[in-house]
């Protein structure tokens, strides 16, 4: 199992466009190193914003949760639901700070 | 709650304001602490609490005790969660779901809009003048804007009527200028120059009698500035508007360029007498300006075989602090010409006098200390009241009040023509030049006039309007293609965006089926293992059934029926 909590592939993606943007003709090749960092770090920040986003009652009752090996998603699904935590949002969210601080020049930039 | 951007000013000063004391409470920092002097982690917290609002802090005192402890939490949540495969493939839908969804609407990727589409081949973005123009905000800004820019379309003057007159903003070509300070942006300021022409009121006679004459509009050839004034406002609303409409076509069917100028030029500009800033006070006046590697937008035009028929150069005037800075462009446009080339548009305009005397009180820029090393050259022709003391067409020093013309920063004006003291010879051919122009301008209205025969009019008139035509297809056309050319980018984006959505959406579904898949291997599983659990139970049930069975039986062979 990877140490990332979202999908990889995913926030590479994202990432790519973002350097593609930023960095206009530069070698991909260059930019591996920060384009793993710069994942890293946004699926870092989508764990804080998700977690960040509840209670401390609410992080308890969900560390209980995967305490227990809970596998099954109707679990999650109804936890976050419950907690009124809409998933996408918070994430697009989290893309969309992540994308603006990138280009702006105030993100993980140093090529 | 303020946003991160209300505190730059803060930020620059290095030092922490009491707002931002007061909505940090202490948290990690001390609340005199320079921001220069903090690390990095520090400017960090400072600008999360400053993001996140004062509900993270207290008025009492830090919780970065409690903050801290929260983090953990956070941190060792995350840390479970990534141990968990089916938490993580419910948010890695989730997200995939978003980057599909934000890249389609380019919400991200192009977040940081103007730089970056400035920086692509993509076309031009559609300006708007809400886009460029802004109300002053700080004092200085104020003040420039002000002395900058004369905004005198509510007081009595050149277009007395309501319907001459407009309340647009004349500067944004400035402002375009001072955005768009880059190769780049050249078209879009080139354009947004055009477009701004086409708004001018105040310096409209400017640009009328300085278009090329093939263009001008009839009746309008070959007057000076003061003469195309003049009629302007002898015009009933319905003309006006007739030959607005045609100056508009005019400046439409022209093309823009960006041109470097060098040598001395006429300019004609709007100058402040002193007293109040209203229409009475300001008055149009003429001088030379020694232009080096001076930015200008040329529009030119061309006739129906592609030939270039002429030009007209339009520069931007900065407006300049009272230290004489430039701090923005949001000054007029105005026109100039090459001197002594085209001179005879600028006869009847009160010469610059040498040493222009402000009223009491009056703000006018001409108290501004003007550094002699800023603008040390020599070369600069003066215009000398008292060597050319009659105007031509000064007919009227009230009609002089009431000039329009254009809005200009006249603290730069002031330095522009700042007398030289070793020229005289410059100024005796300055003034033999001047007399011949004038004497040449004569000349030219009276032939003018002579000349003007009905088949003649008629005849170029027809002409005129076969090349207005021609130009006005051309523009027509080319705004075609460019418009298609946008189109077919904006669909070349629309399909790139919507490939990348499929690509993210299939592998959602490729996602899903996946987990689709594995539940189902889990159902089997658990229905598997439910079966085996059956038959176990089953199995059990039987054999319980048979020892019962076999007990009876025993019971019966060792009992008989119950017979005793």
């Amino acid at each position: 199992m990877d140490s990332y909590l979202t999908d990889r592939e995913t926030l590479g993606k994202f990432v790519d466009e973002l350097l593609a943007k930023k960095f206009p003709g530069r070698d991909s090749a260059e930019l591996t190193d920060l384009r793993e960092e710069n994942i890293k770090q946004l699926d870092d920040e989508i764990g804080d914003a998700i977690f960040g986003a509840l209670s401390r009652e609410q992080l308890e009752e969900f560390n209980a949760i995967l305490d227990s090996g809970e596998e099954n998603q109707d679990v999650f699904r109804n936890f976050f639901s419950n907690a009124g935590l809409d998933l996408e949002s918070k994430i697009s969210e989290t893309l969309k700070s992540f994308s603006m601080r990138f280009l702006e020049g105030k993100g993980v930039e140093n090529a | 709650m303020p946003s991160i951007e209300s505190f730059n000013s803060d930020r620059s000063s290095g030092e922490l304001s009491r707002r931002d004391s007061r909505r940090l409470g202490g948290t990690a920092l001390n609340a005199t602490k320079k921001f220069s002097e903090m690390t990095k982690e520090e400017r960090n917290a400072f600008f999360d609490s400053i993001a996140r609002g004062s509900n993270e802090t207290t008025p009492h005192g830090p919780r970065t005790s409690e903050n801290s402890r929260n983090s953990e939490r956070i941190r060792n949540t995350k840390e479970k969660a990534k141990r968990n495969s089916s938490l993580k493939e419910f948010i890695a839908r989730a997200t995939v779901g978003a980057v599909a969804v934000g890249m389609l609407a380019g919400a991200w990727v192009y977040a940081k809009n103007n730089e970056k589409n400035a920086n692509s081949s993509a076309p031009t973005p559609k300006l708007e003048l809400g886009d460029f123009f802004q109300a002053p905000e700080t004092p200085n800004e104020y003040e420039a804007y002000n002395l900058g820019i004369y905004d005198g379309y509510n007081e009595p003057g050149m277009f007395t009527s309501e319907n001459k007159t407009s309340s647009v903003a004349f500067a944004d070509a400035g402002e375009v200028a001072e955005i768009c300070n880059n190769d780049e942006c050249e078209m879009i300021e080139c354009e947004m120059i055009k477009y701004t022409a086409h708004n001018q009121v105040e310096s409209f006679a400017d640009y009328m009698a300085n278009l090329p004459e093939q263009l001008q509009p009839e009746g309008f050839k070959g007057l000076s500035l003061k003469e195309t004034e003049a009629k302007l406002e002898s015009l009933s609303d319905e003309e006006f508007t007739l030959v607005e409409n045609q100056f508009r076509n005019i400046i439409d069917s022209a093309f823009t360029r960006r041109v470097v100028k060098n040598g001395t030029f006429h300019n004609a500009f709007m100058r402040h007498k002193g007293g109040d800033f209203i229409h009475e006070n300001m008055e149009l006046v003429h001088c030379t300006t020694n232009e080096s590697n001076l930015e200008v937008t040329e529009f030119y035009w061309v006739d129906q075989n592609g030939n270039e028929i002429g030009t007209m150069d339009v520069k931007i005037i900065p407006v300049r602090d009272k230290d004489g800075n430039i701090i923005g462009f949001k000054g007029c446009e105005q026109v100039i010409n090459p001197y002594g080339e085209i001179y005879v548009m600028l006869p009847d305009i009160p010469p610059e006098p040498e040493n222009p005397t402000p009223a009491p009180g009056d703000p006018d820029p001409t108290k501004i200390p003007v550094d002699p090393t800023k603008n040390p050259d020599p070369t600069k022709i003066p215009v000398n009241p008292t060597e050319n003391p009659t105007p031509l067409a000064t007919k009227n020093p009230e009609e002089e009040k009431r000039h329009a013309g254009d809005r200009v920063d006249t603290r730069e004006l002031n330095e522009e023509i700042t007398p030289a003291t070793d020229i005289k010879q410059d100024q005796k051919n300055f003034k033999a030049i001047e007399q011949q122009k004038q004497e040449d301008a004569s000349r030219k209205a009276e032939a003018n006039r002579v000349a003007s025969d009905q088949a003649e009019k008629e005849k170029k008139a027809a002409a005129e309007a076969e090349a207005k035509r021609k130009a006005k297809k051309e523009a027509s056309e080319r705004k075609a293609a460019e418009e298609k050319a946008a189109e077919a980018e904006r669909q070349r984006k629309a399909d790139e965006a919507a490939k990348k959505a499929q690509s993210e959406a299939e592998a959602a579904q490729r996602a899903a089926a996946e987990a689709e898949r594995q539940a189902a291997a889990e159902r089997e599983a658990r229905e598997k293992a439910q079966a085996e659990a059956n038959a176990r139970a089953e199995a059990s049930r039987q054999e319980a059934e048979s020892r019962a069975d076999a007990t009876a039986q025993e019971r019966a062979d060792m009992f008989g029926n119950g017979d005793f």
